[in-house]
């Protein structure tokens, strides 16, 4: 028995310690992972990057670790590892991923400071809130929060810092702070060579006797004194560092100061410019001296002052006196300002290739005009040598050469510029050699180069073309690519052979892509906006481009995408999406005035990322002196996670239609909507919605000639479902320059979706503007719109019919006056509408804009055909001044056929543009 | 034959329990984080197999690693990397930018460390054996020097041992 008792403990010591970390062969069977709280299991799943069934690898695991501790949240990572048994006999390894995450800080706090703003102190620590806790650091915290007491004049501040947990892994600081007694001022005294009596130094220094010592004032103080002794004339003070010496509670100071060189500056024959003026253009002083470099100096750039100016013949010297014992100086500028000079003429030889009127153009030099002054620099005129150098470059010209020359009138008032233009010999692209390309074809190599046969060669081509080639590849994933770009010249240099020598490489694949730095936001939420996913060929392009689609979630205000290994070769690089969390939350408001509804305020608050889903509610309220209206509002921006937004609102709104000459009432109505639906940008451009809606409308107080139909008084409840899609390719949606806008929104109710009415409403749009050129925009508009009841509706109630007149239709009339009227001279509104507007919108100065405009249009109730009307026609100016939401703007309308009784015209002020 | 089939039995017996024997016995750390430097991480493999490798102990490795990480750190901190090279040449360019550089041994100091220590140069002349000594004071002083350069990276960066 004994001898089998020792085969057993051999049998079971031996192979155990064999077993150990030697799991290779096996495949991975299970995973788990544990210890995570702020990121899901799945996160770390995939950043370690092991998949069940592939073979068990340490290189993985540690790869693994080394990746997932990029993530920026675990402090510690460790990976056992189990053997499991498999049907069928097998075995595998079950993995389990240990993580500890990181600790940061929600929240800093302060208690105790009634001496300095917590925002102070915040902002002089090294520990911000959303940073890593880290324990380590506590001390240091403690010691600035010390120092700034110090300089406040609190020496015996005494800090302590509670760190409490705020949830797994998040903790707050409360930073609390017995500030101490203040250490008053003693007694302060000046030494040194001051000239200036003492007290007057005090007086400057505006401290005095009994103060608190607060290093901040005492710092002022001393620039206070240094710009005392600067406009007193002694140009270089030296203020030394002030001596402090501390007695318990109380400190003496002592400020040595000495003043050091006098600077007497004066003066002479100058006319075009006062002497306080010159004053500031002086380097007198340099590295703490005057001398007579620093006076030259001085002295050249008031010549070049006055040259700027047109002064061309100025001439400018110096006198200088120095007091016998070296501690004043007397500068003395005199100055023969002489007379201006004018360029009459530019004139060009040689040139022949290139205009001598395009030449004109290209020159910053000009000739005395209307709009130029025409004077002249010699260095601005050396610049345009180089810049007509290097339009002949550009054209071929690769030996061209251009020298500049004025000459003068006798009496030196006019200049005249002869530029004299040697062009040489023209380089022509005579062929195009690419080697080394396995990846593209030739073909599609050279459609994309600048060059091709014939065109003029220049240097500056061929590197834009090596990088065109480049980037050709970088889409492919070819980033190590590299092209030699060579040219050869035919004897007479009439011929460029071009060769583009391509070392293709490897292309490079996407890893893993690891997302840090989102505490609130969840990796999915940053994930479905990239272009490039895990195992996606290396694309430079769709790395921007997603960069570029995660700032536009408006969470961050910091995105970088950049592998992790930037430098060396890899053929698989992992990839590092950092962010940087801003506040979701966002509060905003504003104020307005308009003739038609005069004030109007708003405010809204909203917040951007609910749950780190980037799902956003909105509360807004706006009122006017005609109108308020209160909205809660939610989007989530991928509804069931497809690209879609959906959107639900609540909304609640009182509006007043008045008569804006008499302020009478027309009608008042009081409505509640609920709404909800989805809005899918199909492209950038274009854009579906279709939403749901039911609206409970009262409309009251309304005069007896605006009722046509039953509907139009008391409440309705509309239930309605409103499709439509818009395309808007404009450049600037608060002043279009160019593109066009043009939409359709429907509304459709009916009784079988419980409406009280039943109709349905169609209204088209059509926007077009043009940049007919600089400062000068064409615009033009059309707009259209079709109501109709059916079923037991007999016309289209007043709420849903359509108004025209005022300040964004026709401008030659009052809101809402066009179209039917009642017997009491009341418009009840129509059922139909056109209109069509054209604008032309010139910038005259700075924010300034000026606009000319012609209106035409009406509203048609189809059910009484006795009063259809022609259309009515507006002609008009207006007045533009931008700001950042839309011009401020005000125009006159003035109608063309004017009907007895009415105005001329009508004058609007309002916001935004009209169409 | 009834023996046989006895001792058959108990092996088969055993061969059971030994292959299950680690089921029982539970999961094991194969790898783990052993230090943080910055954004790089050291492992408990690496540290293991430079261990085995230098045959030196674990914890003096680790410190030899950190040092190295930190100063593959400053090698792109300064942009002097090149690709496709190994870690150790690009440090080793580090080493001669940053300290070698800076270090010149002026001809007295060499001709002093001469003179102190004449015996062990076997009656050789100063010129002859200067360039050796030269050499030797320069590493003296690069070592001195790029200990205290790592002390000051060292102090910047964020490194915690969990070893």
């Amino acid at each position: 028995m004994r001898y089998f008792a020792a085969i057993i403990l051999f049998f079971f010591l031996f192979p155990l310690q064999a077993y150990t970390g030697d799991y290779s062969g096996m495949t991975v069977a299970a995973i788990e992972v544990e210890g995570v709280k702020s990121v899901k299991p799945e996160v770390v799943i995939s950043l370690m990057g092991i998949q069940l069934g592939q073979p068990y690898s340490p290189e993985a695991i540690r790869e693994g670790i080394k990746r997932t501790f990029l993530k920026g949240v675990f402090e510690d990572i460790a990976v056992d590892a189990e053997v499991m048994k498999l049907v069928q006999d097998q075995e595998g390894v079950r993995l389990r991923y240990l993580v500890r995450e990181k600790i940061f800080i929600n929240d800093i706090d302060f208690s105790g400071n009634e001496s300095i703003p917590s925002r102070k102190l915040r902002e002089g620590i090294i520990m911000k809130e959303r940073d890593e806790y880290r324990k380590e650091i506590l001390n240091v915290v403690k010691e600035e929060i010390r120092a700034i007491y110090s300089r406040w004049g609190y020496r015996k501040a005494v800090v302590s810092i509670n760190v409490n947990e705020a949830e797994p892994y998040r903790v707050n600081l409360l930073i609390d702070i017995s500030e101490g007694p203040e250490t008053k001022i003693k007694a302060i005294g000046i030494k040194g060579e001051p000239v200036f009596d003492i007290a007057e130094i005090l007086y400057v220094l505006e401290i005095e006797k009994g103060d608190v010592l607060d290093m901040g004032r005492l710092d002022k103080g001393l620039r206070n004194i240094r710009e005392f002794y600067i406009s007193s004339g002694y140009l270089i003070p030296e203020i030394g560092t002030p001596e402090i010496v501390y007695i318990d509670d109380e400190a003496s100071v002592m400020i040595s100061v000495k003043a050091g060189l006098m600077v007497r500056i004066n003066f002479e024959g100058n006319t075009v410019f006062t002497s306080e003026s010159l004053m500031k253009e002086l380097p007198l002083i340099e590295d703490g001296k005057v001398s007579e470099e620093t006076i030259q100096d001085s002295a050249e750039s008031i010549g070049d002052l006055y040259k700027k100016e047109g002064y061309y013949f100025c001439n400018i010297s110096v006198d200088t006196r120095w007091s016998d014992d070296k501690k004043e100086i007397d500068i003395n500028f005199l100055i023969t300002e002489g007379e201006k000079l004018r360029i009459k003429s530019i004139n060009f030889e040689g040139n022949r290739a290139v205009t001598s009127d395009k030449l004109k153009t290209l020159i910053t030099t000009k000739e005395k005009g209307i709009f130029t002054p025409g004077y002249f620099d010699k260095r601005i005129l050396e610049g345009d040598i180089e810049a007509i150098e290097d339009l002949y470059r550009g054209l071929g010209y690769l030996s061209a050469k251009a020298k500049g020359e004025i000459t003068f009138d006798e009496s030196k008032t006019e200049g005249y510029i002869n530029i004299s233009v040697n062009e040489g010999i023209q380089t022509i692209v005579e062929e195009i050699m690419v080697e080394g390309n396995t990846v593209f074809s030739r073909e599609e190599i050279l459609k994309l180069l600048h060059f091709k046969k014939a065109v003029p060669y220049n240097d500056v081509d061929l590197g834009e073309d090596r990088y065109r080639i480049l980037s050709l590849y970088s889409k492919k994933g070819y980033i190590y690519a590299e092209v030699d770009a060579k040219r050869y010249f035919s004897e007479d240099s009439s011929g460029a052979f071009i060769n583009f020598r391509i070392y293709e490489e490897r292309p490079v694949t996407i890893g893993k892509v690891i997302i840090r730095g989102n505490q609130d936001t969840k990796d999915k939420i940053i994930r479905r906006e990239l272009v490039v996913k895990d195992g996606d060929i290396y694309d430079q392009e769709g790395v921007l481009r997603s960069i570029q689609r995660v700032y536009r979630l408006g969470l961050f205000s910091q995105v970088k995408f950049e592998p992790v290994d930037l430098y060396s070769k890899l053929e698989k690089k992992d990839m590092l999406l950092t962010v940087k969390e801003r506040s979701a939350g966002a509060f905003e408001f504003g104020l307005g005035y308009g003739d038609y509804d005069k004030f109007r305020g708003f405010l809204e608050l909203s917040y951007k990322n609910i749950g780190g889903y980037n799902r956003q509610v909105s509360l807004r309220g706006e009122a006017g002196s005609i109108e308020k209206r209160y909205a809660i509002g939610f989007k989530e921006p991928w509804f069931l996670n497809n690209p879609i937004d959906f959107r639900a609102s609540i909304i609640k709104e009182e509006k007043r239609s008045i008569n804006i000459e008499t302020k009478e009432t027309r009608y008042e109505t009081k409505r509640t909507a609920g709404l909800a639906g989805i809005e899918k940008g199909i492209t950038d451009e274009l854009k579906g919605s279709l939403l749901y809606q039911y609206e409970e409308v009262e409309t009251f107080n309304i005069q007896p000639g605006a009722i046509i139909t039953k509907e139009d008084t008391g409440t309705l409840g509309i239930s309605s479902i409103n499709p439509s899609i818009i395309l808007d390719t404009r450049d600037d949606p608060f002043n279009p320059r160019s593109g066009i806008l043009t939409g359709l929104v429907a509304k459709f109710a009916t009784r079988y979706f419980g409406s009280g009415v039943e109709l349905y409403k169609i209204t088209v749009q059509g926007s077009w503007y043009l940049k007919l050129w600089e400062g000068m925009v064409f615009a033009l508009s059309g707009r259209g719109g079709l109501a109709r009841a059916f079923g037991k509706t007999e016309e289209v109630p007043i709420i849903e019919r359509f108004f025209l007149g005022g300040r964004t239709t026709v401008r030659g009339y009052a809101q809402d006056t066009l179209g039917p009227k009642g017997s009491d001279g009341t418009p009840t509104g129509g059922n139909t509408f056109m209109l069509f507007n054209g604008e032309l919108r010139f910038s005259a100065f700075k924010d300034l804009g000026l606009i000319t405009f012609v209106d035409a249009g009406n509203v048609w109730l189809s059910s009484d055909p006795a009063k259809i009307e022609k259309p009515k026609y507006t002609v008009g100016v207006g007045l533009r001044y931008e700001t950042p939401v839309g011009p401020e703007r005000l125009d006159y309308g003035h109608k063309i056929k004017r009907e007895p009784g009415e105005s001329r015209g009508e004058l609007h002020f309002a916001i935004g543009h009209a169409f | 034959m009834k023996n046989i089939l006895r001792i058959l039995i108990f092996y088969s017996l055993l061969f059971t329990i030994h292959y299950s024997l680690p089921l029982i016995s539970g999961a094991e750390i194969v790898d783990r984080i052993v230090a943080h430097v910055n954004d790089d991480v050291i492992t408990m493999s690496e540290l293991k197999e430079r261990s085995r490798l230098e045959n030196r102990d674990e914890k003096e490795v680790l410190n030899g690693m950190i040092n190295r990480v930190l100063l593959l750190s400053e090698v792109k901190r300064l942009g002097l990397t090149v690709p496709e090279e190994d870690d150790k040449t690009m440090i080793e360019r580090l080493i001669d930018r940053r300290i070698n550089a800076f270090i010149l041994i002026p001809i007295e100091k060499a001709r002093e460390f001469y003179e102190e220590n004449k015996d062990k140069f076997g009656g050789k002349e100063f010129l002859d054996v200067r360039d050796e000594i030269n050499h030797y004071l320069i590493e003296e002083e690069t070592n001195k020097r790029l200990e205290k350069y790592l002390q000051e990276i060292r102090e910047k960066a964020t490194i915690k041992i969990f070893y």
